[in-house]
């Protein structure tokens, strides 16, 4: 009977699983190699045999590459500047730092356009200053999509290389130190190899996001065409079979890439053979070194600042003031007021909060007992449940999306028989496919943490099943269940590729609301969206760097 | 408090034999200690008697009743774990209280006890700190406290002291020891160390490959090893195999000792402390000439390596005022054994 009980469950699971997940991707593959209702390679080959395609295609490995280039360069810089060195108000840098981790891309994009694009107030500022007949920079193609990337992205070398550096067995260095090694030769001997774990995890995150960015490119992308704006062109022109060639395409160059560095990921894994020594960041001795240091990481705070005020005083421009005049001089509350007070202005806000609910709900209950599953089960399905849980982690956002279209536009036994395309619940299912594996991640650190011998200790003391779940369990994995659910939150409420893809009138999104504003040269409105993601985003993000302390909680 | 019967138990795991044919009574108020090497089944044994490994046949039985089908919560046996298991998110006071708020004890009962039994092991005061706080010495006291507050009919120790430094594990074995006999409560003790053993139990189990090879006194164990493998387990020992006519036992073909009437084995063991030595040649049988190879103080003892031929030699001499003055490496010395010191063991 438990067996059945058993064999039931994870039959309804892998259900859920394949039908959100492989099905749909099979079904875009299915779709790509069909032509006139037959098997066929032809979008491949007309693909393939225009240059101009094959360009789009070089365009998103490049952007991906240099992703990771400048993104490596910048956050390790810094996770260096900050934890390997000694200063003064650590603290504050390192959480300032971490900032744009908490932002919505799209966000980002609109406030660096009013910083920084042809009519942007840092840019119309320096050709006024320099006395310029011509504005000093463009901020589009590659260089305006690099320079966003970094501004988002540098985070994940920074916190890994940090973690990196935090975690340095001290008596290594001192034992190559000891042995005649000079700085250079520790770092190149000692400190990559300790780092290059984090190097290579935060490569392969920064060049997935790299290859399948849309907002940078679609906004700010000019000329520079790459592959996820493609792919957007052809299902907006109705030529799904294109779109889905697409999708294969760049999921097999994406894949390829990732493939590539967790083979070298595999090859440099060490384990110390004991506990190392605590490591004591350096002291700086020349006054003129800490003084550099200093003004680089108040300058680099400030450009991290700058938008996120640029958008908090943006929301409060009057509506249609700031459209010929460099600085903005009218403010109200009068985009607040709008928002809270007229229904079709606070519905996409709206819709935005029950969406990324919703898609946090689904991704705890499918989450939940598959991280259990992975983490403390001996099931034979237990290998497939990780594969397919971790699937959508290689697929980019637009992927996602042409897959559930593909998926779910016919009535299928995974759809119970419906049709699902044009429906509300459509968007809410691709936010819960992109951020299953965040949540399944989360949550197996936090089983992790459950050793069993808790679990045997409450026993032995006489607890009940019931009462060990209560007291003890609980406890122990409700701060994983939280902040996994708050992190798929945050990443759902203000999500623009997929939305942009899959919205219809019934539940168009806040990301989708900013966007229109934009082209509505309702900038004010726009801002004021972005200031209550921006507020709403970072109060939760405080309240999971709260909850779960980076680095894990220490038991006993 | 309740005696242990284990009958007829084994259990494996895949290939791997775990425990094989274990059949041990344990007193009531017993300190019972299971010792052996890494991976010899004892800590398997325990998880056996603790519920939460099920043997794959045999009986276990709490103060004469079985327990095979009763679940872990409901044995009443005390566990205390190697890494001490403290429920890290709860203060000192629920961690030893967690037991007896299960039991719907009423709240000033619960708090009576959780002083009494923190008292006992001198952590009045630390009520209100959290487990991280702690000091490893604490905390094992506080895991202590924590399963003698259930009052558990059987108190198993798994390996409590082995993260404590050389120091602390002194003196916390010999406060454990107390409480525990102040309180008469069957304990099995499950440890490698066998210093712990000796120092601890009322009587031993001495495991290997998952069997359990001798069951004795300390004094037992050491002073009388039924086979080569628990003499060379419990404390230092000269072990060779021998060849055996009458009397007389060759551990090579240029040594040979002669051993008690009677004697017969396979291996030929002498305590380092048992061979006598001199600087001057001596008469009589069992004379063996060496030289001093190596030399080590250890505190209490003088340990030496003499080469004996071909063979090596571990001789200890106690450390008393100007004991060693005369012995140096490489010095010429003579090996008294009596033949009563010999033992001749199965393997």
């Amino acid at each position: 009977m438990k067996k059945l009980k058993s064999i039931a469950f994870i039959g309804i699971l892998l259900w859920c699983l394949i039908g959100t997940i492989l099905f749909p991707a099979f079904r875009t593959l299915q779709v790509s190699m069909t032509a006139e209702q037959r098997l066929s390679l032809i979008h491949y080959t007309d693909f393939l045999k225009n240059t101009i395609n094959l360009e789009t295609l070089f365009h998103s490995v490049t952007l991906g590459i240099l992703t990771v280039l400048f993104c490596g360069i910048v956050g390790t810089s810094l996770a260096f500047l900050v934890h390997y060195y000694e200063m003064p108000y650590q603290k504050f840098f390192d959480k300032i730092l971490l900032l744009p981790i908490m932002l919505p891309g799209l966000i980002i994009v609109f406030a660096f356009v009013q910083l920084y694009g042809e009519s942007g107030i840092i840019t119309q500022s320096i050709k006024i200053l320099l006395n310029l007949n011509e504005i000093p920079f463009r901020f589009k193609g590659l260089a305006g999509i690099l320079f966003v990337h970094t501004y988002t992205q540098y985070v994940y070398f920074y916190l890994n290389v940090s973690i990196g550096i935090r975690h340095l067995d001290q008596s290594v260095i001192e034992a190559s130190r000891n042995m005649g090694a000079s700085k250079w030769v520790v770092f190149k001997t000692i400190l990559l190899p300790f780092l290059k774990p984090a190097l290579i995890a935060s490569s392969i995150v920064t060049f997935m996001s790299g290859i399948g960015s849309f907002s940078a490119p679609s906004i700010i992308g000019g000329s520079y065409r790459v592959m996820t704006v493609q792919i957007l062109m052809s299902k907006a022109n109705n030529y799904m079979s294109v779109a889905a060639m697409q999708v294969v395409l760049l999921s097999i160059v994406s894949l390829s890439f990732l493939w590539v560095l967790k083979q070298y990921e595999k090859r440099i894994q060490y384990q110390s053979s004991v506990r190392g020594a605590l490591f004591k960041p350096l002291k700086l001795k020349k006054a003129s070194h800490k003084w550099l240091q200093y003004i680089i990481l108040c300058v680099l705070c400030l450009l991290i600042l700058l938008p996120v005020v640029m958008i908090l005083v943006g929301s409060f421009i009057s509506p249609g003031s700031w459209m010929v005049e460099i600085f903005p001089s009218k403010f109200s509350w009068d985009n607040y007021v709008k928002i809270f007070m007229k229904s079709r202005a606070f519905a996409p806000f709206k819709n935005s909060i029950i969406m990324a609910l919703i898609a946090s709900l689904m991704t705890l209950l499918i989450g939940l007992p598959s991280s259990a599953i992975i983490e403390k089960s001996n099931y034979r399905s237990k290998g497939l449940i990780e594969f397919l849980v971790m699937l959508p982690w290689t697929m980019p956002s637009s992927a996602i999306a042409i897959n559930t279209i593909n998926a779910y536009n016919k009535a299928s036994v995974f759809s119970f028989n419906q049709i699902w395309v044009g429906s509300y619940m459509l968007l809410p299912i691709a936010y819960f496919i992109s951020a299953l594996p965040i949540m399944v991640r989360t949550l197996n650190v936090a089983m992790n943490g459950l050793n069993d011998t808790y679990i045997e200790a409450s026993r032995s003391l006489g607890a009940k099943k019931l009462w060990t779940f209560r007291h003890v369990i609980v406890p122990i994995i409700s701060p994983g269940i939280i902040a996994g659910f708050l992190l798929v939150f945050i990443r759902s409420i203000g999500e623009y590729t997929m939305s942009a893809f899959l919205y219809t009138v019934s539940n168009k999104p806040i990301s989708i609301a900013m966007v229109n504003s934009i082209f509505e040269y309702d900038i004010g409105l726009a801002m004021t969206y972005g200031a209550l993601l921006v507020i709403v985003s970072t109060l939760l993000s405080s309240f999971v760097y709260w909850l779960v302390p980076q680095g894990g909680k220490t038991n006993a | 408090m309740g005696n242990v019967t284990l009958r007829d138990i084994y259990k494996s795991f895949g290939k791997v034999e775990a425990c094989s044919a274990i059949n041990i009574n344990i007193n009531t108020g017993e300190f019972f200690t299971f010792l052996g090497p890494s991976g010899c089944g004892k800590t398997t044994m325990l998880r056996i008697i603790a519920g939460f490994v099920e043997p794959d046949s045999g009986h276990i039985e709490i103060s004469d009743q079985s327990v095979n089908h009763i679940p872990a919560e409901n044995r009443k046996v005390g566990l205390v774990f190697q890494n001490y298991a403290l429920f890290p998110f709860m203060t000192v006071y629920e961690n030893v209280a967690y037991s007896l708020k299960i039991k719907k004890m009423a709240i000033d009962a619960i708090d009576t006890k959780v002083k009494t039994y923190l008292e006992m092991v001198k952590l009045s005061g630390y009520e209100k700190r959290i487990i991280s706080e702690l000091s490893g010495g604490e905390q094992q006291r506080v895991a202590l406290a924590r399963s003698l507050a259930m009052e558990p009919s059987v108190l198993l120790l798994d390996e409590p002291l082995s993260n404590l430094d050389a120091k602390l594990r002194v003196s916390m074995r010999q406060e454990m020891k107390s409480i525990i006999k102040k309180l008469r409560i069957t304990t099995i003790f499950v440890t490698h160390d066998q210093t712990e053993a000796l120092a601890l139990s009322d009587r031993i189990a001495v495991f290997n490959k998952g069997k359990c090879l001798q069951i004795g006194t300390p004094e037992e164990i050491y002073n009388r090893p039924s086979n080569a493998f628990v003499a060379e387990f419990v404390g230092e020992i000269n072990l060779w195999p021998v060849r055996l006519e009458g009397i007389k036992a060759h551990i090579t073909d240029r040594i040979t000792l002669e051993v008690p009437h009677g004697s017969s084995g396979d291996y030929l063991c002498i305590r380092p402390q048992d061979i006598e030595i001199h600087t001057t040649p001596q008469s009589g049988n069992n004379i063996l000439e060496g030289t001093i190879l190596n030399y080590h103080l250890t505190g209490l003892f003088h340990q030496y390596e003499i080469a004996v031929d071909n063979a090596l030699f571990k001789v200890s001499r106690i450390n008393t005022v100007g004991s060693s003055d005369s012995l140096l490496i490489d010095d010429k010395v003579y090996l008294a054994i009596t033949p009563k010191v010999i033992k001749l063991l199965p393997q």
